[in-house]
């Protein structure tokens, strides 16, 4: 599933890793069929996708899921690294409840839940979006844009010891006032923001690239420096974008 | 029963005077309040079409029902163009019109043409442009007799939630008309499919084995019965095209000219043929307005900057949407001689506050040698640099510049003006642009 300009992120591991002499193959992964080429994948996103596109996705998943959840329950637990993007995200968590108040159970990878934006919740997260990481990112800012009702919350008394992927300087993030963007669990990095979010944040692509290579290759390996003007001046002119 | 019958008519008789008057009176006091506000300097021509909207939406009805036939176009891509091809063919055949040629498509839009059009001379013609959104809305009120649909594609997905939905919108207008023609896109799936199973009076239209070259969202169509399929389109080295037509009903063949620029304007060519001819117009009179066709407003429109030395030919396309833009580049593709580019993209509401769609378009580099200068600007210069860097896309010289008229200024004086300069600009930026264009150089409509 992938609309809304998220591609750009596929773009930006892939040149970010050729400018570097890294090679890169890139499978599309188009269904529970298709998921034969999984198991050697390094690097993994999943974006997000109108409402009925991910509703059928979560039919298919429902259909194959024992084998679908497995396959990647082992392929988190071997810290491959996912970026998750918006319906990905959802998609990782235990349910996601629609607007009629039906749960629908998703992945279960992650302790979150969503909520569809219904009667508590009927302003849709949308605009530019700053947050501050934990992660050991120089500068700490990732910037972004959201659009989504869905209102994701960490389950409560889990033990999985997830961690916000950033704390909101401006923007709504995970809902609509609760002060924190995306998860960290393991490599897993689920986020709503889109951007895309790669482009303008290369110390955040970088450090996905770095973790799969780290993974793949069982030892720390230094990225070559990047000409990254370009890039930091987007990073920039995001930050003083108006609200 | 007799004397009934002639109550019913009398009545029938007396609503229709008063309403008459209702709406004459309601023009001419638009007029004069419009008038009086321009007077005293105030904007506000939009008041009238504001009101009407909120609070009485139905006399859009009112005065529709005194146009003899009435023309809508709807579609993401291609509404401007269709419509103002039609008008030309409207005006070559000497048919009253009235349209909303401003471009102004929304419910408040439309009842301002209705409402400056005053009560129409009999025999007019209504021809509007309608957001898809608006369709329904619009349907409801009055009773059309052509619907154009030309296109379904992604666009500012924060406005509109979701392509499904705008589908919906399409099918429920449509179905709000019964008795209306519907003149669709059989190439694009979405299009095609929310047609084929409505019980309307149809035409399609094809480009044929051309239409592989466009991103269509949606699986392959169903084949259905084409009215008219371009056989041949040939770009001219002025990107003007020619087409070559079947009309699969009269089997015959035919070919004309159409100047809107690009492979993608075959397809508003076609729509604007199918429309005219469903609205009576003999085919010589038709192709007549087709080839005198200019292109509209940002949509490949010409300027010539007469300021640098030699003068600088410019052409400007207003671009806001992936499918939109690629449609454009691959039309740039199609040139054989160095060129300048100017990317501007703001992220205003008008233009879509959320940038991430441009890295949904195809743009695929240029042949090398070709271009130019390569320059970025608008609020977001910095989202279109990288997007264009990491497409690898590589000009002569690179420019980044968030200030549209500093941009300007650079293409004007500061590159070699005997390449021609495209502007592919989003909707602010365009208006911004061409205020610059007008203050600090002279510009002059191009002419053939």
């Amino acid at each position: 599933m992938n609309i809304y300009g998220d591609w750009g992120n596929i773009v930006a591991i892939t040149k970010r890793c050729q400018w570097r002499g890294i090679r890169v193959d890139y499978v599309p992964i188009h269904g529970a069929d298709d998921f034969s080429h999984v198991e050697s994948g390094d690097l993994f996103f999943w974006g997000g996708g109108q409402d009925a596109d991910q509703m059928s996705v979560f039919r298919i998943i429902e259909s194959a899921k024992n084998h679908f959840v497995q396959t990647i329950t082992r392929l988190v637990q071997q810290d491959k690294v996912f970026l998750l993007v918006c319906g990905g995200y959802q998609m990782f968590g235990r349910y996601f409840i629609d607007a009629q108040g039906n749960k629908i159970p998703g992945l279960g990878i992650l302790d979150i839940e969503t909520k569809a934006s219904g009667p508590g919740v009927t302003e849709r997260c949308i605009g530019n979006v700053i947050i501050k990481t934990e992660l050991e990112l120089e500068p700490q800012t990732i910037v972004g844009f959201e659009n989504h009702g869905g209102q994701t919350t960490f389950v409560a008394g889990s033990n999985q010891g997830l961690q916000p992927l950033g704390h909101v300087i401006r923007g709504h993030g995970n809902t609509l006032r609760g002060g924190v963007e995306g998860c960290v669990f393991r490599n897993v990095y689920g986020t709503y923001l889109h951007g895309p979010i790669l482009p303008k944040n290369p110390h955040f692509a970088d450090h996905l690239i770095a973790q799969a290579l780290r993974v793949k290759y069982q030892t720390n390996i230094e990225l070559a420096a990047l000409d990254d003007t370009l890039e930091w001046h987007a990073h920039t002119a995001a930050l003083k974008l108006a609200v | 029963m007799i004397n009934d019958g002639c109550d019913d008519g009398f009545m029938v008789r007396l609503y229709n005077r008063c309403m008459y008057v209702l709406l004459k009176s309601i023009t001419v006091f638009v007029r004069v309040f419009v008038g009086l506000l321009r007077l005293f300097g105030f904007g506000g021509t939009a008041l009238p079409g504001l009101w009407v909207e909120r609070y009485a939406p139905w006399l859009i009805g009112e005065y529709a029902k005194y146009y003899d036939t009435i023309v809508l176009v709807t579609g993401t891509n291609g509404k401007t163009t269709v419509q103002l091809a039609l008008q030309r063919v409207l005006e070559e055949d000497r048919r009253r019109l009235v349209n909303n040629a401003s471009g102004s498509n929304i419910l408040r839009g439309i009842a301002s043409t209705v409402l400056a059009a005053g009560i129409p001379a009999s025999g007019s013609v209504l021809l509007c442009e309608v957001e898809e959104a608006t369709m329904p809305h619009l349907t409801r009120l009055l009773r059309a007799h052509i619907i154009v649909i030309t296109n379904l594609y992604r666009d500012q997905l924060d406005a509109y939630g979701e392509l499904h939905t705008t589908v919906k919108y399409l099918k429920d207008a449509c179905l709000e008309n019964p008795d209306a023609t519907i003149i669709f896109n059989a190439d694009d799936p979405l299009v095609s499919d929310a047609c084929t199973g409505l019980p309307h009076k149809k035409q399609s239209i094809s480009l044929g084995s051309y239409a592989s070259q466009f991103a269509y969202e949606g699986s392959v169509p169903q084949k259905t019965d084409v009215t008219y399929e371009a056989q041949r389109i040939v770009v001219q080295e002025d990107l003007a095209i020619h087409i070559e037509v079947r009309d699969n009903g009269a089997e015959r063949i035919f070919e004309f000219m159409f100047q809107p620029p690009g492979m993608y304007n075959a397809y508003n060519a076609l729509a604007a043929y199918a429309a005219s001819r469903a609205l009576q117009v003999e085919h010589d009179i038709v192709i007549k307005g087709l080839e005198a066709t200019r292109p509209p407003f940002g949509r490949g429109e010409r300027f010539t900057v007469t300021a640098s030395d030699p003068s600088l030919s410019l052409r400007m396309f207003l671009v806001k949407n992936p499918a939109g833009y690629g449609q454009v580049w691959s039309l740039l593709q199609t040139l054989t001689t160095p060129f300048s580019l100017v990317l501007a993209l703001n992220d205003r509401v008008a233009d879509g506050t959320d940038v991430s769609w441009i890295w949904d378009i195809r743009m695929p580099p240029f042949q090398s040698g070709l271009l130019q200068t390569i320059c970025c600007t608008g609020t977001r210069a910095h989202d279109m640099a990288l997007r264009v860097k990491y497409e690898g896309i590589e000009g002569t010289s690179f420019l980044v510049e968030p200030s549209l008229e500093k941009a300007l200024r650079h293409m004007v004086y500061h590159t070699n003006a005997h390449h021609p300069c495209f502007v592919l600009t989003t909707y602010t930026a365009m208006n911004e642009l061409r205020r610059h264009l007008n203050q600090f150089v002279a510009v002059l409509p191009y002419q053939t």
